[in-house]
């Protein structure tokens, strides 16, 4: 059990290689990038020790959960644990962190360079790259709600720091402080959330939360909060999580982000820090379960984001804009299976989504790099350029439209099984809509980058295949998406040490064994391969003219699409009309009544005060004599008043 | 009359005043120096009348108290006629109204 | 009687030490390099702290009757010889620069260090007394050291007169307490067995809580007790700088040289707490609701008129003396707090009181260290020739700014965990007006660490002078080591405060036994 109960040892190791580069890095050869490298390698071996001890209790019929930790601070009734646990929604994470951190740390060694120069900054971005790991490991290994919202806010500033790393480009710092902003209107709610839990259970443990939810409700104890209360305290916990996984309405800022360098949009804003919602909602689930209207509220959340960001990725042109909406379509997903209750089904396609989705990203990145141009309409022809990076790619893409036997098909066929257990029809065919979707826009962004005639000449000649250094992260995590989703099959999971599969490694309320249901699995594969055929017939080659003719038919309704929805323009809107003029009344009364009676006041008291308190240090001595004899003759006057001498 | 302990302690008390009106009023700084001594010595003068009608059987540690008040007073008037004299070299005054370069 | 002197063996090397740095130091003159005594002595010290504090850490023991050797005085020492470490490390360059007589300069600092090491072991008033003026007298030389300044003069001679005038006033409430309780011992460790008269035993009959019964009628003598615990409270607020008998601090901090201003505001008030600490708690503490008010008032008096004057400042020693007096108030109310419902809460108030206090001398001496290597490059200590620092001296802005912070109270720095962890004992034990006033202090506090703040960071450097410059290494080392200190106290309080609980708790042994004797 060592490596299980001292997982703490993993965040550790990057926040050492963080101090080191924040300290030393732009003195280092090569920026020190091989301290971040070689942190990010050891967490990843690191966790086969963890994985290893936690298998080997859960073999040893002792469940496999370790906690581990001290007091951070303990005063008085004020107590929060510097605590670390490890079961096994953890160590799935554990592996998706440890995994794409090292990929993206190979990775931006080479994407960071141009013809051999690295990029001015080269040794911040690795310092704030093994910051951002230290800060998701903690995130993911915390046994407490403070101690995750810490974390939480520290991924959130690594996020906004990593956006906003081109910081010469206007629209990348705009895009930093979208993003930094909208996550934090979530996290105040997430906050406000976990002080309300605090108050009714004063506790900060996730434990002792699940266990005061659970009083009254599924067991005898007497109950703590009310049904209100709970709600309202759980709604406010998912709008953080919310808004850090760009749930609708807060998507708004994903998109944007990629303002980034391409290899953090994949580590941070595809694999994990936006599937930190899921985990935070995956790990509370019980209360959530307990919590009246609560599962629902996600379920209705996560349909909808599927849904509209399914459609948005249609309109999208730009690569990376394209593969963001589809991520906050795949988050969508995740948060219906958390909806109906399947954790282990949502922790299975947070999974298989974060290798794909990385392999996709960092294909878009190679291309980028090397013909730097990311709009899909100015490249084409790729194919025969860039084998390597087209190859990864579409196998990745096979994988996120749902095409066996690649991971995505099982993650997403689990969801379909677990839905149609849990919910009403309306929503399994909504989400098989979505998913429709999900083939449709990742066929198009294929076929339109890949394939067909090039369409501009010089980039075409740029293009060429990018350095090892880059293909090989891309073509182990292809490795990896065809490999994870056999975990859900009982065999695959007794080889590895988790016997019944990923859905009875990861359960709530029961575990539950994987059954191939061979008429729902026929169902989704026509989905995906109808998407595919459907993308085939509107964008393939001269086919596009029925694509043209299409938006020529209902103008409108394309412009909507492509202007996802006017979202951004409705908040601007909504920032103009509504909350500047309500800001600028507020920030009258500030002015006026605050700040000039209510702040200046006192203020200018207090200085008035200090002004003339200031002639009582004379400089003579026999003034400082006096005023001690005087506060000694006052002191003993009020002795007798007061003690009654 | 009888001398009692009280009589000791008004004694002390008006020494202590006398001590701590001159260390208060003296515009010299060697001036306030001695008003400090005599207050040192009405300290002296109670502590000894305390142990002289003390109950307790230890007044011993309490004469010894007083030497040593004696002894660390005579390093007093060392360090401070020392820091005296360097002030009046600088300044060619001794007197507490002037020395007011620092204030506020 | 067998006197352990294996006990006291720090105190002697150390008084050994500085003979022999005085000593060498004219034997040697001409011959060796100024600076090689002020990295002797910073070895030698450094050396002293760590066996110190391996070896004595388990020492639970009393010499004579006099000086303890329990985990408060270990801790205590090796927070002295800390320091002492770091205020030498300081002043290398400095005294290189603009002072005569190393020798003697670091000779005085380390009596100093013996007196406060002295101090705060001491469980008897004469003792005490000796230890305080050991420390008073080395810092009034140290203070006047830079003899042909007439500021640093006129600093130390107001020190000395004040110092002296509250020695008296503190000796007379001694006397007064002696004559009350007819002992100067602190407290019996055994208040059955020795036969010992102790003040704590003796003040124990004026709460009717055991004690010995010899004492005349505790409402005769109950005027003695109360002017004398007034005037030894009033010459500790002399030795802390707590209002009204606090204006000697700005002028002495600002004529003295920085290092010495460094150690009087981080040494001079950690041993006068130490002192006050032990004394108040060992001693006085069957009396607490006697005094608890008045020193209420005083940290009260204290918080308001230290940031007041603050606001008014220009120099920047000025400006961190009246911010050391209000840090002063923030203590009290650990003083206060001791006065409690149960032993638990007071033994509470002591350690959140010594955790403040160190985090408060940490952020200090990183203040300072900094100030004077500015002060070493540039020869001005005005609030306005900072200006622009963030620009010639990243690492230094950077060093002053965190360190400001944290004596704001801001939180991820020390000032902000410890100074929580005060007011919350000040809540917890009913002095709710007190945490309001302290919190409402520390708002306008920040007011003026950010005009300083303001001058490093928002404005281009003046003058003449705009070069960037570098700090020498043992300096900028010593400054990071202090800056990762207040950091980690402020994120991670937890362990160092376990260490300070299990000190301060052998301050209330005597409380506890005497009542349980009580409910027996």
């Amino acid at each position: 059990m060592f490596w299980a109960e001292h997982a703490w040892i993993l965040p550790a190791i990057p926040a050492i290689a963080f101090l080191v580069l924040f300290a030393f890095g732009r003195f280092l050869p090569r920026g020190g990038d091989f301290i971040s490298v070689g942190a990010a390698l050891t967490v990843f071996i690191l966790f086969f020790f963890v994985l290893e001890s936690h298998l080997d209790s859960i073999a040893a019929g002792l469940g496999g959960i370790a906690n581990a930790g001290t007091d951070w601070v303990n005063f008085d009734k004020f107590i929060v644990r510097l605590g670390f646990t490890v079961d096994s929604i953890a160590i799935v994470m554990v592996f998706v962190v440890s995994t794409v951190a090292l990929m993206v740390n190979l990775y931006s060694t080479g994407y960071l360079r141009h013809h051999g120069k690295p990029e001015p900054r080269y040794w911040w971005y690795f310092a704030v790259l093994s910051l951002f790991v230290a800060a998701m490991l903690t995130l993911v290994l915390a046994d407490n709600l403070l101690l995750m919202f810490v974390a939480w806010e520290g991924v959130g500033l690594c996020s906004f720091l990593l956006i906003g790393f081109y910081y010469e480009r206007r629209s990348a710092v705009e895009a930093a402080k979208k993003a930094f902003v909208t996550t934090r209107l979530g996290d105040v709610g997430l906050f406000i959330g976990l002080i309300l839990f605090w108050r009714a259970t004063g506790s900060f443990q996730i434990s002792d939360i699940i266990a005061a939810a659970e009083a009254g409700r599924v067991n005898d104890l007497p109950q703590v909060m009310g049904d209100g209360y709970l709600t309202l305290s759980t709604l406010l916990v998912f709008l953080g999580a919310a808004g850090k996984s760009a749930q609708v309405p807060f998507h708004v800022w994903l998109p944007d982000a990629m303002e980034g360098p391409t290899p953090v949009s994949a580590l941070i804003h595809a694999a994990t820090m936006v599937v930190a919602g899921v985990y935070l909602v995956a790990r509370m689930l019980p209360v959530f379960e307990v919590a009246p209207g609560a599962s629902n509220v996600v379920l209705g959340v996560g349909l909808t984001t599927a849904l509209l960001a399914g459609i948005m990725a249609l309109g999208q042109n730009d690569i990376k804009r394209v593969l963001a909406y589809s991520t906050v379509s795949q988050l969508g997903f995740m948060f219906v299976a958390l909806g109906v209750g399947a954790v282990g089904v949502a922790m299975f396609h947070l999974l298989t989504h974060a290798f794909f989705k990385a392999c996709l990203f960092l294909g878009s990145g190679s291309i980028i790099h090397m013909t730097e141009e990311q709009d899909a309409r100015r490249l084409g022809g790729l194919w025969w350029r860039m084998p390597v990076t087209a190859t990864t790619f579409i196998v990745s893409s096979i994988a996120l439209a749902g095409i066996p036997p690649l991971s995505g098909f099982f993650s997403k066929d689990e969801i379909f099984t677990a839905t149609l257990g849990g919910a009403n029809t309306a929503v399994v065919i909504l989400l098989g809509v979505a998913a429709f979707l999900s083939a449709l826009y990742m066929a198009r962004l294929v076929i339109i980058t890949f394939f067909g005639p090039p369409k501009v000449l010089a980039v075409i000649r740029r293009a060429r295949e990018a350095d090892p250094i880059i293909l090989i992260p891309l073509v182990f995590l292809t490795v990896l998406t065809f490999l994870v989703g056999f975990f859900a099959f009982d065999q695959v999971g007794r080889a590895f040490g988790f016997p019944g599969g990923i859905n009875s490694y990861i359960y709530f309320p029961e575990p539950e064994t994987f059954h191939f249901h061979n008429d729902i699995a026929a169902v989704t594969g026509t989905v995906s391969l109808l998407g595919f055929g459907t993308a085939w017939w509107f964008f393939w080659g001269r086919n596009s003219r029925r694509a043209e003719a299409l938006r020529a038919f209902q103008p409108r309704l394309a412009a909507i699409v492509e202007n996802k929805f006017y979202f951004d323009e409705a908040y601007q809107w909504a920032i103009d009309r509504a909350v500047l003029p309500l800001a600028r009344i507020v920030a009258w009364f500030d002015r006026m009544i605050v700040n000039d009676t209510g702040i200046n006041a006192p203020a200018d008291a207090t200085r008035y005060a200090a002004y003339w308190l200031r002639y009582h240090v004379t400089g003579r001595i026999p003034d400082y004599a006096l005023l001690m004899v005087v506060g000694v003759a006052l002191a003993g006057g009020l002795a007798f008043l007061l003690r009654g001498g | 009359m009888i001398i009692g302990l009280e009589e000791y302690l008004a004694l002390g008390a008006l020494l202590f005043s006398l001590g701590f009106y001159i260390a208060l009023s003296k515009k010299n700084a060697v001036g306030v120096l001695m008003g400090v001594e005599l207050m040192l010595n009405a300290v002296n003068l109670t502590l000894i009348a305390f142990s002289r009608f003390s109950t307790s059987d230890i007044t011993l540690s309490t004469q010894v108290f007083v030497i040593f008040i004696i002894a660390v007073a005579a390093a007093e008037v060392a360090v401070g006629l020392a820091l005296i004299l360097v002030v009046y070299r600088n300044r060619q005054t001794i007197n507490v109204d002037r020395t007011t370069l620092l204030k506020g | 009687m067998d006197l352990e002197y294996q006990l006291i063996v720090p105190e002697f090397v150390l008084a050994t030490l500085a003979t022999l740095v005085v000593a060498g130091a004219l034997i040697f003159r001409g011959r060796v390099r100024q600076e090689f005594w002020g990295y002797a002595t910073a070895g030698a010290l450094l050396i002293l702290a760590i066996l110190t504090a391996v070896f004595y850490w388990d020492t639970n023991d009393d010499f004579a009757n006099v000086l303890a050797v329990d985990h408060f005085t270990v801790l205590f020492r090796v927070f002295f010889l800390g320091i002492a470490f770091f205020t030498v490390l300081a002043a290398i360059q400095f005294a290189g620069d603009r002072l005569k007589n190393h020798g003697e300069f670091y000779g005085l600092i380390l009596f100093a260090t013996l007196g406060m090491m002295l101090l705060g072991a001491a469980r008897e008033l004469l003792t005490a007394y000796l230890a305080l003026e050991l420390l008073s007298f080395s810092f009034y030389i140290l203070v006047g050291f830079n003899k042909l300044n007439p500021f640093s003069n006129e600093g130390s001679l107001k020190y000395m007169l004040l110092g002296a005038f509250s020695s008296a006033l503190m000796l007379y409430g001694i006397s007064l307490i002696y004559g009350v309780t007819g002992s100067t011992t602190y407290s019996a460790i055994d208040p059955d067995g020795s036969g010992i008269r102790s003040i704590a035993g003796q003040l124990a009959n004026f709460t009717g809580v055991g004690g010995d019964s010899s004492l005349p009628d505790p409402d005769a003598v109950r005027p003695g007790l109360l002017i004398g615990l007034i005037l030894i409270t009033a010459g500790l607020g002399f030795k802390v700088s707590a209002v009204p008998f606090h204006q000697w601090t700005p002028d002495a901090y600002q004529g003295a040289p920085l290092p010495i201003t460094a150690f009087l505001s981080a040494g001079g008030k950690a041993a006068a707490f130490a002192f006050f600490l032990r004394l108040y708690s060992e001693a006085f503490l069957p009396v607490a609701a006697e005094w608890a008010w008045f020193v209420a008032i005083l940290a009260a008096v204290t918080m308001i008129t230290g940031n007041l004057m603050a606001l008014q400042q220009t120099n920047l020693k000025r400006l961190m003396a009246y911010s050391s007096i209000s840090q002063v108030g923030y203590l009290l109310v650990g003083i206060v707090a001791l006065n409690a419902e149960t032993i638990g809460q007071s033994q509470d108030a002591a350690a959140a009181l010594v955790l403040h206090l160190i985090g408060y001398v940490a952020t200090n001496i990183a203040v300072f260290t900094a100030i004077i290597a500015f002060y070493n490059r540039t020869g001005r200590d005005d609030i306005v020739d900072v200006r622009g620092l963030a620009e010639r001296q990243p690492f230094l802005a950077f060093v002053l700014a965190a360190g400001l912070f944290s004596l704001a109270g801001m939180p991820l720095f020390a000032g902000f965990a410890t100074k929580f962890i005060v007011f919350q004992v000040a809540f917890s034990n009913g002095f709710l007006w007190l945490g309001a006033i302290g919190v409402t202090a520390s708002f306008v506090s920040l007011y003026y660490y950010l005009m300083v703040i303001k001058q490093m960071y928002l404005y281009e450097p003046e003058g003449t002078d705009r070069a960037r410059f570098r700090v020498p290494r043992p300096m900028a080392l010593a400054i990071a080591l202090l800056v990762a200190g207040v950091f980690f106290l402020g994120l991670y309080p937890t362990p160092l405060f376990d260490v300070i609980n299990e000190s301060t708790a052998g301050l209330f042994q005597q409380a506890i036994e005497t009542s349980a004797s009580a409910v027996r």
